[in-house]
């Protein structure tokens, strides 16, 4: 096997394992954003815009990304391929460069994977181009422009560049061809701003110069996608190397690539969407250990936590192994950007706030910035309104969702639930949550929010990820009062028998303050309990800095209450 | 000839009629046919585009329209989609009469001939190009999808006037014309590029509406007929979200006055008696520009009282030649006795009513089931439910087209989340006929992949121009021009 057979397979195999293993949440993100449908008028949606088929065609690779392995797989391949591709020109070095540049620059959340796909079809029109022979081919050129250009966008300027430099490259009459040259672009120039001004009246020119959702911001085009189309050039420069030269230039590559994609893949950002990846396919292990390795704060990281804790039935027992961020830590509020609610919509889901599921879908939904929709809140959205019983409603987003590849299993199974409401039970989910879902005028409130899940634990006391969350959000806001007044209504319902570390600590240290001596206390406090709290209170009592920073006493309800109020 | 030139439209026509459905073994039925959009027994104008419907669980679907003046046409397929020339041919020929539908659908796989109904043609004409309204995803804060639009009601032609491609991320609201002319029209802009721009004598302009001596941006809008002046409300308004599968939301100000902008001076003109300790909303002006009608209540959401915003209707006279308002304000139709609230007054054109959403209570009727429409008769205030148009469902953000004789509006009646636009016919006394579903094309597929709501609808005499590309570089760009204040 050649050196390059053996770099294009290292290529492609560390492409897979870095999004099918490292970031697969990059996959997630991607998917989650866009709802590509099986049907002609979606294609034909398409078709009508310059570049639309270039985004077709990359969303339809994109629904593959819903399966973390095959999204890793078509995202390697597609770059394995440009690399590939671009070898043909002789350098197989300079060859690697645009591959590892999209590398780098996917880690821009708003790069959108047509751009990727537009380059791998310029490409390939381009070794197309070469491979056929007839008369006036050259001049043929502005047509084919044109129609590169309705298909694939901005891509047609790559195309326009790779064509017309190979064959000033390989022809004698040079300055002919450079004149050629020119005039190919500028008529595609001309093109653009005759489509712009006749045809695509509402796009920004920028957009249709630069590409229609090769980006999620309109009116932006980073240099970022400007440097990658010329690297593409640089496939032609016919150096000759030694290996010293190539291994240092390789490695100058690998070495450059490696800070480019940690630079972005910058950890402030992906650990969003690490959480968001985690809640989304439910792996709350991952999470835990994911938050509690990376030490993560912020309202986002808690509500992840918590929801992931409450999922596994944890929540009481771990509660302060994480760090808290209060009250807005239990339920994040929306923030304006598609993913800032997608733990706080779930875990809504789950307590059966079925009217909050449907408002943070929607505003998530809407706040897709390129107008898509999304293929997992729209699941969600169906899934909510059949709750409330509005299967009409819930028929069009179903129906939506029966002409995707992914969801469509799904799709057709809830659409039974439609015409027949007793199929709701045999989804143990939905039979919960048509219980859990009050329908008594309760009014969502963050100011509010412990006083509205007794509601809904009242309402049902199956409900217990409602009461859970109440009373922790009693203890994440330090309000000993509330959580003694509502503690009763967990004794009430589960007995004093295994009650959570936590609780005991809250209501003994609560026993305490009110003045009770620890022989006092109620019995259903355990002597563990008890024993933790007198070598707490010894160790508090000798040294505050050691009591707060000993190992043994870093989960408990104490130290979180005392870290404050100190 | 070549030979070609006869076979292919041969087998055109042969391909046409054998995909076209052909009745067998009919079976009459004496029910009306289940038919969406409901067009049966409306009445439109002469130049609306073809009401094309589809018939519920039917595989096919023939129709034959009948002219009282004997002309015809029909429809077969798998909805009855009719040929835009010959509707208008069909419906011009029997402006003031009626048209008969037949309708034969395939169901189960077995013909079914259905009681025929009628389609009125009116004798009033609607001249109107079309509507503008706003569409607006479901989402309560984010408005990355929303745009305003225009549609050609003579055939099925939309087309943005402003959309979030042009201008993503930013909110655009209240698209206002002066009585139905594009010439003179304002909307808002909202988001991290604030403005509002105002067309006035063939320019226009870009405001910034927030000033030191007012609660908030220049809101609901109406223009006096002079247009010379723009009435507003400045309303600072809130969402509160409720967990019942009946009521999602309520939308409510936490204060708001009315005021006037002088448009030729740029110049906010502020009134005490508009801007008082109750919240003031929905001015508008009467057609001979000669009163201002809005909305007051008392501030009873301060108290934590929601559902005691009810809001009466007032007037006070306006002089055009000052821009001042008079001493007394007449209250027309009293929220507290009455204990209803009254919001979005629209005088028609011709002077002779003024229509309102009435709701048990809130300035936002368009979330309260029980909001519908009603209407004053101004030559003896006579206020009557307008009962031909009304559901069980929301009815609001209603307009009169530029001749007083049609009015569109809102309504979730379809499905009770999206609202849709209807469109009545009212003539000289008042009186209303059931109203159409704005028609489509294929209506049952748009209606069923709509997920958007419409919103604000208007009537235009003429289509809107708007350079986008130029109004999304001024929105980005340009320096707003900040709007003094005057009392008066």
């Amino acid at each position: 096997m050649s050196k390059t057979n053996i770099c294009t397979i290292v290529f492609a195999v560390l492409a897979f394992l870095f999004w099918g293993f490292i970031h697969p949440e990059w996959l997630s993100c991607h998917e989650q954003y866009q709802l590509f449908l099986f049907s002609s008028d979606y294609l034909l949606e398409h078709l009508a815009l310059p570049g639309g088929f270039v985004v077709w065609l990359s969303e339809f690779l994109v629904q593959f990304f819903y399966n973390r392995f095959l999204g890793a797989a078509v995202v390697s391949i597609v770059l394995t391929l440009i690399f590939v591709l671009l070898r043909r020109n002789g350098n197989d070095i300079f060859a690697l460069i645009p591959s590892v540049l999209l590398w780098i620059y996917s880690g821009d959340q708003s790069m959108l994977f047509a751009f990727p796909v537009s380059i791998l079809t310029a490409v390939s029109a381009y070794l197309l181009f070469n491979k056929i022979d007839f008369k006036n081919k050259n001049y043929f050129q502005f047509l084919l422009i044109a129609v590169i250009y309705w298909l694939i966008g901005y891509g047609a300027f790559i195309y326009a560049v790779l064509v017309g430099v190979d064959i000033i490259i390989k022809s004698d009459q040079r300055s002919k061809n450079v004149i050629l040259l020119g005039a190919q672009l500028l008529f595609l120039c001309v093109l653009i701003l005759c489509i712009g001004r006749f045809i695509i009246i509402q796009y920004p020119f920028c957009d249709l110069f630069f590409g229609i959702d090769y980006y999620r911001l309109h009116m932006t085009t980073p240099f970022w996608q400007h440097l990658i189309a010329a690297s593409c050039i640089l496939t032609f420069v016919s150096v000759k190397l030694n290996k010293i030269l190539s291994y240092s230039l390789l490695g100058v590559i690998a070495v450059g690539g490696v800070w480019g994609i940690i630079s972005f893949y910058n950890f402030e950002t992906y650990n969003y969407f690490k959480i968001d990846y985690y809640v989304r396919y439910q792996k709350w292990d991952n999470l835990l250990n994911y938050a509690k390795r990376n030490n993560l704060q912020s309202d986002f990281a808690s509500t992840g936590v918590n929801l992931a804790l409450a999922a596994t039935g944890q929540l009481p027992q771990h509660l302060f192994d994480y760090n808290q961020t209060g009250s807005k830590g239990m339920l994040t509020e929306f923030d304006y950007t598609c993913f800032s609610c997608g733990p706080t919509a779930e875990a809504c889901y789950r307590l059966g706030l079925v009217n909050s599921v449907l408002r943070y879908n929607f505003d998530m939904q809407a706040a897709i910035l390129n107008c898509k929709n999304s293929g997992r809140f729209f699941k969600r959205i169906a899934e909510a309104y059949i709750i409330n019983n509005r299967n009409d409603v819930a028929r069009m987003y179903i129906n939506k969702l029966k002409q995707t590849l992914f969801y469509r299993s799904w799709a057709l199974s809830a659409e039974e639930c439609l015409t027949d409401r007793s199929k709701i039970n045999s989804n143990p989910e939905w039979a919960n949550l048509v219980k859990y879902h009050y329908c008594n005028g309760l009014n969502f409130s963050h100011s509010h929010l412990i006083e509205m899940l007794l509601i809904l634990f009242n309402n049902n006391t199956d409900n217990r990820m409602a009461l859970d969350y109440a009373l922790s959000l009693c203890l994440i806001n330090r309000d000993l009062n509330s959580f003694v007044k509502h503690f009763p209504l967990y004794t009430a319902n589960f007995g004093t028998s295994n009650i959570p570390d936590i609780y005991q600590q809250a209501f003994l240290f609560a026993c305490i303050q009110s003045g009770l001596s620890l022989d006092a206390i109620p019995k259903f406090i355990t002597d563990d309990v008890k024993t933790l709290f007198r070598e707490f209170d010894s160790a508090y009592l000798l040294n505050y800095e050691k009591a707060m920073t000993n190992k043994k006493f870093s989960n408990t309800f104490w130290k979180y209450y005392l870290s404050a109020t100190n | 000839m070549k030979p070609l030139s006869y076979i292919i439209p041969a087998l055109v026509c042969i391909l046409f009629y054998s995909c076209n459905p052909k009745p067998e073994n009919v079976h009459n039925n004496d029910e009306w046919p289940n038919i969406f959009p409901d067009y049966k027994e409306v009445t439109i104008p002469a130049n609306i585009a073809p009401l094309n419907f589809n018939v519920e669980n039917a595989e096919a679907v023939v129709a034959e329209l009948i002219g009282d003046d004997g002309s015809k046409i029909s429809a077969a397929g798998d909805y009855a989609d009719f040929d835009i020339d010959s509707w208008h041919q069909l419906t011009y020929n029997n402006i003031g009469k009626k048209i008969s539908v037949s309708v034969i659908a395939k169901i189960n796989n077995s013909w079914q001939k259905f009681r025929d109904f009628n389609i009125f043609v009116s004798g009033d004409s609607l001249n109107d190009y079309g509507l503008t309204y706003r569409l607006i995803p479901p989402g309560y804060q984010t408005f990355a999808h929303i745009g305003i639009y225009q549609r050609n009601i003579h055939n099925f032609d939309e087309e943005a006037i402003v959309d979030g491609t042009s201008i993503q991320g930013q909110c655009m609201n209240c698209h206002v014309p002066n009585h139905a002319n594009p010439d003179e029209f304002q909307l808002h802009v909202r988001g991290q590029h604030p403005a509002t721009l105002v067309r006035h004598g063939g320019k226009d302009k870009l405001l910034q509406t927030a000033t030191d001596s007012t609660i908030a941006n220049c809101m609901y809008a109406y223009w006096h007929p002079s247009g010379k002046y723009i009435a507003y409300s400045l309303n600072l308004i809130h969402q509160t979200f409720f967990e019942d599968s009946a009521k999602y939301i309520e939308v409510y100000d936490n204060a708001s006055d009315a005021l006037i902008l002088d448009v030729e001076k740029d110049q906010l003109i502020l009134y005490d008696k508009l801007m008082t300790e109750n919240f003031e909303s929905y001015p508008v002006f009467s057609v001979d520009g000669n009163s201002l009608y809005f909305c007051s209540s008392k501030p009873y959401v301060l108290e934590g009282r929601l559902d005691k915003m009810r809001y009466s209707l007032l007037r006070v006279s306006f002089d055009s030649s000052t821009g001042k308002i008079g001493n007394d304000i007449d209250t027309i139709i009293n929220a507290e006795t009455s204990n209803v609230s009254i919001t979005h007054p629209r005088p028609s054109y011709d002077g002779k009513f003024i229509m309102f959403s009435q709701a048990s209570y809130s300035v936002f009727p368009i979330h309260h089931t029980e909001a519908d429409l009603y209407l004053m008769n101004l030559s003896d205030s006579t206020i009557r439910p307008i009962n031909e148009v009304n559901s069980q469902y929301a009815e609001s953000f209603h307009n009169f087209s530029s001749n007083s004789r049609w009015f569109v509006f809102n309504s979730r009646r379809v499905n009770q989340i999206n609202n849709l636009l209807f469109i009545s016919h009212i003539d000289e006394n008042g009186n209303c006929t059931k109203p159409f579903l704005l028609p489509q094309k294929n209506p049952k597929e748009f209606y069923d992949n709509f997920f958007f709501s419409y919103n604000v609808p208007d009537f235009t005499i003429r289509k809107v121009e708007l350079d986008m590309r130029q109004f999304a570089d001024d929105i980005f760009h340009k320096q707003r021009i900040q709007v003094g204040t005057r009392r008066n």
